[in-house]
């Protein structure tokens, strides 16, 4: 299981080299398609390139559709991770 | 030369988004890296007999149906002669190691009535199976024209993670279950991967009535060229696309065979996977880039084309029927390394329902590049190394004697004539590894959106919406309507 900080870097890692963005853009409050400039068709390979590295499902596809910041990427990341432990 | 818009492909994708933006006003040329026009929907004869390649039958060509509308729009109508399967027609289920056959008839009505009737202990369940692949079609903008195509897109993308074998646990009995799945042989999906969206999509289309077109796949290329034709749209064949250009993240042009043809708008229609040989990968977001080219593809198959030594009547066999023989504990989770004498077999024979054909039977089996891996010379296009012919010519006749066998009673009914390999699919379609139906629309994978991040770049194909002549062509109209507006081109079409 990921600490957070790990989840954090794991995402980033992702952003970095899978959407060659640049590392210092990638703050917690950074708008994923305003300030990062991912598009709609962006979503759905980050979607992808999520499960992939994380080994999950994102099935809730209105919680993957509010996603706007980083911090809300985390939290989703961080609920679904919990979701799992607990189970 | 300068032209607004590029098709690659001549498939029934490429010929279907050419036709629509022709039929618009504007400026269309198509690009064919093949001698001939037409992709799968090709025709080809052997001695004396037609025979088609990848197209058998179809369903949604009722009045009332989209890619009827569709023909009709673009004037398709008045060169085909569309011919419904009659009512004693059906998909014929029947198995090497029992003596059951199932009927699943080209209508819902009919399919409950007898399956209820041969497995009275499941008829809740054959009912529920029918309802809700009726319920779930009528969500789908293709079958009914109220739902928002908009809506539909909005989700697309995410295929639906119900599988579709849960609606069907609770059936003791494997070989309805197996009758009831037949449709994932028009998709090439394993059971365990399909999606009850999808499957709902493809098995809709068949219950609600099958279709033939006198003189198959050929007579649709036939009548597409005419209306291109007029049209004016130009058609290269045998024509290789070098690159595609790129100016201010725009398309700019297309060259192919030392021409320059500047262009604002490509349709690509070729496998999706392939697409970085004519773009530089690097315009792309990686993630992107790999998601393509990791698509999982469908199986290839095995074809064998037959003549028949008498007609199909003197066998008590029907050229309306599909004839399908599996093992009655078939999973129809086609893996890669099952034994091949376990696979299902199908058999049909388009040509001879209206007599452009003679006598001409198909019969039909899953394989892959494992089983071709040593003739191919290096992976380079038509070399083929020794023995190939010998072996295809040995797998070709075991498939007509398992045949003859099991359907015919007689070791003389079918005689091979011609056969395809995953190797043929592959040099002649230009699919990766021979995949007969493009990659998977499955529960595990996302579905190639028709839109890229290169403006003017669309995609097109079975591998976009969905497979099949009716997935093809619609993946066309949805890719066109990105173009000219979905919602306007749709009320041209539906009149809705
Ligand atoms: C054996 C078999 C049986 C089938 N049976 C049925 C059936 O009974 N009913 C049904 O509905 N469907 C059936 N199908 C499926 C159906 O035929 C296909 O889904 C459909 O025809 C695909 O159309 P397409 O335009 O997407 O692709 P294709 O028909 O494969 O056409 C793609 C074209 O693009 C060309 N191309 C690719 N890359 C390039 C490039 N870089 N430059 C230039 N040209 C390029 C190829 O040469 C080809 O001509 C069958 C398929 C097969 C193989």
């Amino acid at each position: 299981m990921f600490t957070d900080e790990q989840l954090e870097k794991k995402v980033q890692d992702i952003l970095c080299e899978e959407f060659e963005l640049d590392a210092e853009k990638l703050k917690p409050q950074a708008n994923l398609y305003e300030d990062l400039g991912l598009d709609s068709l962006d979503a759905v390979d980050l979607v992808v390139a999520l499960e992939q590295g994380f080994g999950i499902k994102l099935t809730d596809e209105e919680a993957v559709r509010s996603v706007r910041t980083l911090d809300d990427l985390y939290a989703l990341l961080r609920k679904i991770r919990d979701q799992r432990m607990g189970s | 030369m300068k032209v607004d818009n590029i098709i690659i492909g001549s498939g029934i994708s490429g010929l279907t988004a050419a036709a629509i933006l022709a039929r618009l006003g504007r400026s269309v040329a198509v690009i064919e890296r093949n001698r001939r026009v037409g992709g799968s929907l090709r025709r080809f004869k052997r001695n004396g007999v037609a025979f088609d390649t990848g197209f058998h039958y179809t369903g949604c060509l009722g009045k009332d149906d989209i890619l009827y509308r569709l023909w009709d729009y673009l004037g398709l109508l008045q060169y085909l002669d569309i011919q419904r399967f009659p009512d004693y027609s059906h998909e014929n289920i029947s198995f090497f190691d029992s003596s059951l056959e199932i009927p699943l008839y080209f209508s819902y009505k009919r399919s409950e009535e007898e399956l209820s009737s041969l497995f009275p202990q499941d008829t809740e369940k054959i009912r529920e199976y029918f309802r809700t692949v009726r319920e779930v079609a009528a969500t789908i903008p293709f079958y009914n024209f109220d739902v928002s195509l908009n809506e539909f897109f909005r989700d697309y993308w995410k295929p639906s993670q119900v599988p579709v074998k849960g609606i069907l646990s609770g059936i003791s009995d494997n070989r309805l279950v197996l009758a009831l799945l037949i449709h994932l042989f028009l998709y090439g999906v394993p059971a365990s991967q399909a999606s009850l969206g999808t499957h709902a999509m493809v098995a809709h289309a068949y219950l609600n009535g099958a279709y033939h077109i006198v003189g198959g796949g050929q007579a649709v290329i036939d009548s597409y060229l005419k209306i291109l034709r007029r049209a004016g749209v130009e058609i290269f064949t045998s024509m290789d696309i070098e690159r595609i250009d790129i100016k201010d993240g725009a398309v700019h042009a297309v060259c192919a065979d030392g021409e320059f043809f500047r262009t604002e708008n490509v349709i690509y229609t070729g496998h999706p996977s392939r697409l970085f040989d004519l773009l530089p990968e690097s315009f792309f977001r990686p993630a992107y880039v790999r998601r393509l080219r990791g698509l999982i593809n469908t199986p290839s198959m095995f074809v064998a084309f037959c003549s028949l030594n008498a007609e199909m009547d003197d066998y008590g066999k029907s050229p309306w029927i599909n004839y399908y023989a599996l093992f009655s504990d078939e999973d129809m989770n086609s893996s890669r390394h099952r034994q091949l004498d376990r696979l299902p077999v199908m058999l049909t024979a388009p040509s001879v329902r209206d007599g452009t054909g003679k006598q001409g039977a198909v019969l039909l089996r899953e394989s892959s590049m494992e089983e071709v891996l040593a003739f191919d010379q290096h992976g380079e296009e038509g070399k083929r190394a020794a023995g190939y012919e010998a072996w295809k010519r040995r797998e070709g006749i075991a498939l007509c004697n398992k045949a003859n066998m099991h359907w015919f009673g007689s070791d003389e009914a079918l005689e091979l004539l011609e056969t395809s390999s995953p190797l043929t699919f592959r040099d002649e379609l230009g699919a990766p590894e021979g995949t007969v139906y493009g990659a998977m629309h499955s529960i595990n994978q996302l579905t190639p959106s028709h839109m890229t991040r290169l403006r003017g770049l669309y995609l097109s194909g079975q591998s976009i919406l969905m497979t099949g002549i009716v997935g093809a062509s619609l993946s066309s109209l949805v890719t066109v309507g990105e173009i000219v507006g979905k919602e306007s081109l749709w009320e041209r079409i539906t009149g809705s």
